[in-house]
């Protein structure tokens, strides 16, 4: 399977087939069913991450032409990757019945993002007080 | 990395793991089959975590981060 340039047609295939598998695999041994699903999910993301990656450098270069300081960009895909690792997990623990563990995992995740995106915050704040005085 | 082999190998794996664990159970060795079990998870872990690790970087890389 060539995973450079994949369609809907083999991600929905797979997901398909793979949800068929842990079916099965489910109801005999649940814990090699967790891993399955563990490693389908990873499948499917980083399928769709070289797809992802183009957008990435379009909306740079974009960031870069309008004149946009390069630290909020490098910020933006900071967040963006923070969330989208901590959902993963969460989705994860979640799929093990560990709600504790999935609630956990997305805390962390929100204050991760609160912090990385403290820079912006704080200009934000400060071209208010411009503004005001 | 990107294959679904692995998809297929853990599902063997646990069908294999299954069969031992039922006829050492019929055999009357609840401790051993329990072993088998064990055996069986950690090999599955180790695929995963290397999974988890290449993935992880793959993230790393696609969002430009160090």
């Amino acid at each position: 399977m060539r995973w450079q340039k994949v369609d809907i047609f083999q991600i929905a295939g797979l997901g398909i087939i793979a949800s068929l598998l842990l079916v099965l695999l489910r109801r005999e041994r649940p814990e090699m069913a967790l891993g399955a699903t563990l490693v389908a999910g990873i499948i499917l993301f980083a399928a769709i991450l070289p797809r992802l990656s183009s957008v990435v450098s379009a909306f740079g270069g974009m960031a870069s032409e309008s004149g946009l300081e390069p630290l909020y960009f490098g910020i933006i895909l900071k967040v963006l990757a923070i969330s989208y690792v901590a959902d993963f997990a969460a989705a994860i623990c979640r799929d093990a019945g560990e709600e504790l563990m999935a609630t956990r995992v997305e805390m962390a995740g929100r204050i991760l993002v609160l912090v990385t995106a403290l820079p912006i915050v704080q200009e934000v704040l400060k071209v208010v007080r411009m503004l005001l005085t | 990395m990107l294959s679904a082999d692995l998809i297929f190998k853990i599902a063997g794996l646990a069908i294999i793991v299954s069969v031992l664990h039922s006829v050492i159970k019929q055999a009357g060795k609840e401790e051993y089959a329990w072993l088998v079990t064990l055996t069986g998870i950690i090999v599955v872990l180790t695929l995963v975590t290397r999974l988890v690790s290449d993935f992880f970087q793959s993230v790393k890389s696609t969002f430009l981060l160090p």
